[in-house]
């Protein structure tokens, strides 16, 4: 996860829970004390709601709705992987090393590799004795040079 | 064979990555759902305003979705294309939206 | 041995290692490279030093992801440097994981590739008791470790007889079936591996490994169009293998060559290299056989069913495209650095002979 979408995160995280937090309280305010100004509540509810979200301050509906894009673009922003389906693009890929398998580690290895390098490996057929002689000569031409 | 199933031939995709793909769009659509549910509950929508709110949210997600892991090219990543991102796992988002809303709601107005 | 004699043995063993380990990247001190040909893998494993201790905080799959990321089929300093890795390995507790087995058997190979062969007992050892010697992955692995050990012809032949008995017991046993055929390859008697290779390919026509062996076998043999009917098995089983057209390529153009050049030849050849380039993008194998096959099919003359103006148009194709992976793949631009080098260096060589010819 790159580091301005760690933070964006955060950041509206916080903006987020700061307005569900004015939210509430401005909920408990026009409740208990009924606002004076605001002609349109002679009388609240008997059960103490508040009718609609239109009695929420514009500050904090703005809030809101800035606070949820930012942290919906931080998510969807921080490194989703998405790979191509089509298998030509997929195989070009992966044979010249820009993306690797599952479980091979991109760091310790830059060889591409491909989807059918079994049939070219067989690894049911190793001949050992064969990659054990040129393991040996290796080490010998490596001595002699 | 008729013509869809030749061009699957000619032009083969990994079923894998088709998979893995959708996956992560689904986990996207019901993760951002669950935060929309969060800011309807706080803005107090009720009713019809609260589905359209969810409504207009997932086409923001799904942008997004296209604009950032996918470069702008949702066919080299979905087989549907646009209409596969847009409509990935709408019944489930919705469940995870009413949840978080009448959650929000109910905390918010005591 | 006492635990005090096990750890000083430890130790020396310890210092050893890091002296061969010095001899491979410095290759100047001519001491150290003594020491290198005189190899002589740990003999004990089991003793938990200090240094081991620290190395075996690497977990399990890290070591599986080490593994995995060089081919079945590696160069030396590779195996080296992963058999190099089984003492802190065969350190790590057993957890019975498939991961860890298959890190075994990953690591049993590296092993016997690298004449590290104490190593290679106790994994081997480890792995029998664990699913019995009976099963028949176990049986070749056996199979390759006693093939390994063979110091002599006769004693080859002693385990190609023990191959045979298994095998009255029980035919289907695949796993040794194709040790047996690659030891009977190895032992140079290529005509009796290929007739067992076809008996199992009669029993289990869907496996797409043997139909690439025996099409190997044919190869090199130059029975081309044996060969090429086997590939074109494997593609019926797997048909999006890429890597098999392009060998199908290259097999229908050295067959093309060696019977003088018939323009049509060389067109079956043009087709198959061009059929890997659309199922793989920016394939090296496969635009360096379009480019080398146009470059023929303009030379040569009689009749072709490919229009030369098409046969042109490929040919600046493959020109371009070969050329964006050269000049990527020395700038080291990303999303070009997987090419093989050896390949790479091929491709330049043809580009400026075709520059030479122009």
């Amino acid at each position: 996860m790159s580091l301005p979408s760690k933070l964006l995160i955060t950041f509206s995280s916080l903006l987020l829970a700061h307005a569900c937090y004015s939210a509430h309280e401005h909920s408990l305010l026009s409740t208990t004390h009924p606002s004076p100004s605001s002609p349109a509540s002679p009388s609240t509810s008997p059960s103490g709601t508040t009718t609609t979200g239109s009695s929420l301050p514009l500050d904090i509906t703005l809030e809101t709705l800035i606070s949820v894009s930012l942290l919906l673009l931080g998510i969807v922003s921080s490194g989703w992987e998405l790979k191509p389906i089509s298998l030509r693009s997929y195989a070009g890929m992966l044979e010249r090393g820009s993306v690797f398998p599952d479980g091979v580690d991109g760091k310790t290895t830059v060889r591409g590799r491909g989807i059918f390098d079994g049939l070219e490996d067989r690894p049911g057929f190793l001949d050992i004795r064969k990659q054990r002689e040129e393991f040996a000569q290796w080490i010998k031409t490596h001595g002699d040079s | 064979m008729n013509a869809e199933e030749r061009d699957l031939q000619i032009h083969p995709i990994v079923p894998e990555n088709v998979i893995a793909n959708s996956k992560t769009i689904v986990d996207l659509h019901s993760l951002s759902s669950s935060l929309l549910g969060i800011a309807a509950g706080i803005l107090g929508l009720e009713s019809y305003t609260g589905f359209l709110f969810y409504l207009l949210g997932t086409l923001f997600v799904s942008f997004l979705i296209i604009t950032f892991p996918m470069g702008g090219k949702p066919d080299v990543y979905v087989r549907g294309g646009l209409k596969d991102v847009v409509l990935a796992d709408v019944t489930g988002g919705v469940m995870g939206y009413v949840l978080t809303w009448t959650l929000f709601f109910g905390l918010v107005r005591v | 041995m006492t635990s005090h004699d096990r750890r000083r043995h430890a130790t020396h063993r310890r210092q050893t290692h890091s002296n061969q380990l010095g001899a491979i990247t410095a290759d100047k001190n001519p001491k150290a490279l003594t020491n290198l040909i005189a190899y002589k893998p740990p003999t004990h494993h089991l003793s938990p030093a200090p240094g081991v201790r620290l190395a075996s905080k690497m977990s399990l799959s890290t070591y599986l992801s080490r593994f995995k990321s060089v081919s079945l089929t590696p160069t030396p300093s590779e195996s080296l440097s992963l058999s190099q890795l089984a003492p802190s390995i065969l350190n790590l507790s057993i957890t019975d994981t498939p991961e860890q087995w298959s890190l075994y058997e990953s690591l049993l190979l590296s092993a016997l590739r690298t004449g590290d062969d104490t190593s290679a007992r106790l994994i081997l050892q480890r792995l029998s008791d664990r699913f019995g010697n009976s099963n028949a992955r176990i049986m070749a692995l056996q199979g390759l470790f006693d093939e390994a050990m063979a110091t002599n012809n006769a004693q080859l032949e002693e385990v190609l007889k023990n191959y045979n008995e298994v095998l009255k017991d029980d035919p289907t046993n695949v796993p040794i079936t194709k040790r047996k055929i690659t030891l009977l390859h190895h032992l140079s008697k290529k005509t009796e591996a290929i007739a067992a290779l076809t008996v199992l390919l009669d029993l289990n026509p869907t496996d797409a490994e043997s139909w690439a062996q025996l099409a190997q076998y044919y190869f090199e043999l130059s029975m081309f169009s044996q060969a090429i009917f086997c590939l074109e098995e494997v593609l019926l089983i797997l048909p999006n293998a890429y890597n098999v057209h392009v060998r199908l390529g290259e097999i229908s153009y050295l067959a093309a060559e060696n019977s003088g050049g018939g323009v049509e030849k060389f067109e079956t050849s043009l087709r198959w290299y061009l059929r890997a380039v659309e199922l793989c993008d920016r394939y090296l194998r496969g635009y360096y056989g379009v480019k080398l096959v146009t470059g023929k099919l303009l030379q040569s003359k009689g009749t072709r069913t490919i229009p030369e103006e098409k046969v042109n148009k490929l040919n600046s194709v493959a020109t371009v495209h070969l050329n964006d992976i050269v000049t990527g793949f020395e700038k080291g631009t990303k999303g070009f650095t997987g090419y093989d080098p050896e390949e790479v260096a091929a491709v330049k060589e043809l580009l400026a002979a075709d520059d030479v010819s122009k």
